[in-house]
C-alpha cells in the first residue's frame, strides 16, 4: 500500500483518539507545551544568569 | 555498603526479574513473542520508549555533565517533541496498515529486498556491538565503584535481561519496563531532595540556585547559533531533531516498542507522551547533577572523583606530587568556600555591584580549583598513558556512596542496574525480531511453522545477549572499537533515515537509486568525519558529529534524485 492512500482523516474513523476530537489540536498541544518549556528554562537562564 | 544497601539493591532486581517471567508466562506464538500481542496502552509504550532510550549512562553521565558544564545538554531534546509529531503523522499510520514486525519490511514493500536487507544488517551491525556497550560501559563504572570483578558484573546484568527477554520477549521487555521506570526515577528523585536538605544550615534552596546560576550551570538555553556547538537551541531543534527522527523511526529497539500498541492512536500517544516528559526528565536528572555542584561548594570534593585509579597513583613513583596536589586542592577549597559565602550574602542583599565581584571572586576561586583538577588528570595521564581521566561519570555515584543514609545507596545502585537492563533488554528484543524476520524468514528459511520462528526468536534473543556479554568482557582491550561503536549511530543514522524520508516522501526515486545513493551518501558521511577527526575539514565542512545525521539524509535524497533522473534517462534514450 503506497503512503498516498493513507489518510488522516480516514484515520480518525478507524482509530478514535481518545481524548482530543482531532490529531490537529494533540500536536497543537505537543508544540504549545515545547514552546511553553523553552520560554520558562529561556526565562530560568536568564533569571539566574 | 551496608547489608541493607544488599538487600535493596538485589531485592528489586531479583523483584523485577522474576515479575518479567511470571506476568508473561504460558504459551506464546511469534505474534506475541515479537508485538506483545498488541495490547499495550499508550502509557505503558511511551514508558516503554522512555526506559529505553534511558540507559545506566543516562544516570551516571548526564548529572556529571551538569556538574562540570552546566545545564545546557537539555537543548539536545528540543528536537524531540516534533519528531515525535512527525513520526506520529508519518511513521507510524504506514507501519500500522502493513502490519510490520520491523522497519525493515516496509523498504521491502516501498523498494525492494536489498535495500530491506542492507537496512536490517545496518542495524544488526550497529545495534549488536552498541549492546555490548550498553553493557560495559555501565559495568567499567560499576565495578570500580563496588569493586567487583568487570567480567562478573557484565555476566550479571546481561543474565539478568537475558532471562526474562527470552522468556517473555517483547511482554517482558514492556512490563519490566515499568517497574524499572519506576526505580529510576522515583531514585533520582528521592537523591534531588536529599542533596537539597543536606546543604549547610543556613544555606536555602533559593541560595543553591543563586549559587548555581552566578557559577554559570544554570545556562540552560542558548540562541548562539554556532554549528561546532553541540548543545544549542538551533543544534536542538534541527539536527538532533533529525538525530531522533532515525532514532525513533528507523531504529528497531524503539520501532518494537509503539508497534506493541493496540491501535495507531495508543502509539501515537505513546510517542507524545515521549515528547512532552522527556524534556522534564532530563531537566530533574541535570538539576540533580547542579545540586550536586553546590554540595560541593560546601562540602570538600575529592580532587579526583574515581577513586580507585587515585588510590593507585599513591602506589606509583607520583604519589609526592599527586599528595602535593591534592593539598593545594583541600587550600583552593577553603578560599573558595569563603568566595561562595560572600556570594551568597550579596546575592542576598540584591546589591549589583557587589553580587558581580563576589561572583568574579568565586569564578576565579573554581578556575583554580579546576586547573588543579586538570594537573592531577595529567598526572594521571602520565602514570599511564591509558588511563581514564574523564572523570564525570563518577561524580554522581561518588557523592552517593561518600554522602547519602544506607538502603538509599543500594537504591541508587539499583536505578544504574535498572537503566542499563531496561535499555539492554530492548535491544535484545529488536535483534532477535530484525534477525528472525529480516534475514531468517525472509531470506534463509520461508517455509517454518510459528512454533518454529517462536523457538528461533528464543534462540536469536539468547545468541545476542550471549554475544553482548561477550564483547562487553572484551570491549576493554579494543578501547579504539568503543570509540568507534559510540560513533557508528551518527554515521549510519543519517543514511537509514534518508532511506526511509526517500521512500514515504519522494514517490519518484526508486530502488535501485535509492541504494546507490544510501552507499555513496554513506562514504560522503564517513570522509566528513575523517576530515573533521584529524582537523583537516574546509570550514564549510567543519561542523560535530550531531550535523552528520542532516548531511547523511539530505544526500540520500539529492544522490537517489540525480541517480534516478540519470537511470530515467538512460531508459529512455534505449527505448528510443
Amino acid at each position: 500500500m503506497l503512503e498516498s492512500e493513507f489518510k488522516e482523516q480516514d484515520l480518525h474513523v478507524i482509530d478514535p483518539p481518545p481524548f482530543f476530537d482531532t490529531w490537529n489540536k494533540m500536536y497543537a498541544l505537543v508544540m504549545g507545551t515545547m514552546a511553553f518549556y523553552v520560554f520558562i528554562l529561556y526565562l530560568f537562564t536568564e533569571y539566574y544568569k | 555498603m551496608s547489608i541493607l544497601d544488599w538487600v535493596v539493591l538485589f531485592g528489586t532486581l531479583g523483584f523485577i526479574v522474576v515479575y518479567g517471567i511470571w506476568k508473561t508466562r504460558g504459551s506464546q506464538n511469534i505474534e506475541s513473542y515479537l508485538k506483545g500481542d498488541n495490547d499495550a496502552k499508550w502509557w505503558s509504550i511511551g514508558i516503554s520508549i522512555m526506559a529505553t532510550q534511558a540507559s545506566a549512562i543516562t544516570f551516571l553521565s548526564t548529572p556529571g555533565q551538569a556538574y562540570t558544564d552546566g545545564m545546557g545538554f537539555i537543548q539536545f531534546y528540543f528536537g524531540l517533541p516534533i519528531a515525535m509529531i512527525i513520526l506520529s503523522v508519518t511513521f507510524v499510520p504506514i507501519f500500522y496498515r502493513l502490519k510490520v514486525f520491523t522497519a525493515y519490511e516496509y523498504l521491502e514493500t516501498r523498494f525492494d529486498l536489498k535495500t530491506r536487507t542492507l537496512g536490517a544488517m545496518l542495524f544488526l551491525v550497529q545495534r549488536g556491538l552498541a549492546a555490548g556497550i550498553t553493557i560495559y560501559a555501565p559495568s567499567i563504572i560499576l565495578s570500580t565503584l563496588l569493586d567487583w570483578n568487570l567480567t562478573l558484573t557484565n555476566i550479571l546484568i546481561g543474565a539478568l535481561v537475558v532471562m526474562y527477554t527470552v522468556s517473555g520477549g517483547t511482554r517482558a521487555v514492556t512490563q519490566t519496563q515499568k517497574q524499572q521506570m519506576a526505580v529510576m526515577m522515583g531514585g533520582m528523585i528521592i537523591a534531588g531532595f536529599m542533596v537539597v536538605s543536606m546543604l549547610p544550615n543556613g544555606i536555602d534552596f533559593s541560595d543553591a540556585l543563586n549559587v548555581a546560576g552566578k557559577m554559570g550551570k544554570l545556562n540552560v538555553v542558548n540562541f548562539d547559533f554556532d554549528l561546532n556547538d553541540k548543545y544549542n537551541f538551533w543544534s536542538g531543534i534541527t539536527a538532533a531533531l533529525f538525530l531522533f527522527m532515525s532514532y525513533f523511526g528507523t531504529d528497531q529497539s524503539q520501532v518494537q516498542r509503539y508497534l506493541t500498541g493496540r491501535s495507531i492512536a495508543e502509539s501515537r500517544l505513546g510517542l507524545i507522551m515521549n515528547g512532552i516528559l522527556k524534556i522534564p526528565m532530563q531537566f530533574i536528572i541535570l538539576f540533580i547533577g547542579v545540586m550536586v555542584f553546590v554540595f560541593y561548594q560546601f562540602n570538600q570534593p575529592p580532587v579526583f572523583f574515581n577513586k580507585v585509579e587515585k588510590e593507585n597513583m599513591y602506589q606509583t613513583e607520583y604519589a609526592g606530587e599527586m599528595r602535593e596536589l591534592e593539598q593545594q586542592y583541600d587550600d583552593v577549597f577553603v578560599e573558595k568556600e569563603a568566595k561562595i559565602q560572600a556570594l551568597v550574602e550579596a546575592s542576598r542583599s540584591g546589591d549589583e555591584s557587589h553580587i558581580d565581584i563576589a561572583q568574579q571572586g568565586a569564578l576565579d576561586a573554581q578556575a583554580k580549583s579546576d586547573g588543579i583538577r586538570n594537573q592531577v588528570k595529567d598526572l594521571v595521564k602520565k602514570n599511564n598513558p591509558d588511563a581514564e581521566t574523564n572523570d564525570k561519570d563518577y561524580i554522581f555515584m561518588s557523592f552517593v556512596m561518600d554522602h547519602l543514609p544506607a538502603g538509599l545507596i543500594g537504591l541508587l545502585f539499583a536505578v544504574i542496574f535498572s537503566a542499563a537492563m531496561s535499555s539492554t533488554a530492548s535491544e535484545l528484543n529488536a535483534l532477535a525480531s530484525t534477525t528472525t524476520i529480516d534475514i531468517y524468514k525472509r531470506s534463509i528459511n520461508k517455509k517454518g511453522s510459528d512454533k518454529h520462528y517462536l523457538l528461533s526468536s528464543k534462540g536469536f534473543t539468547f545468541l545476542w545477549g550471549l554475544i553482548a556479554v561477550i564483547f562487553a568482557t572484551y570491549a576493554s582491550l579494543f578501547e579504539n572499537l568503543i570509540q568507534a561503536v559510540n560513533l557508528l549511530g551518527s554515521l549510519f543514522y543519517g543514511t537509514i533515515l534518508g532511506i526511509f524520508v526517500v521512500a514515504f516522501y519522494v514517490k519518484y526515486i526508486k530502488g535501485n537509486a535509492v541504494f546507490i545513493a544510501a552507499l555513496l551518501a554513506e562514504a560522503c558521511v564517513v570522509v566528513i568525519h575523517i576530515l573533521n577527526s584529524k582537523n583537516i575539514a574546509p570550514v564549510y565542512l567543519k561542523m560535530s558529529y550531531l550535523w552528520y545525521n542532516v548531511v547523511g539524509c539530505i544526500l540520500v535524497i539529492l544522490f537517489g534524485l540525480i541517480i534516478q533522473s540519470m537511470t530515467k534517462k538512460n531508459s529512455s534514450s534505449t527505448v528510443v
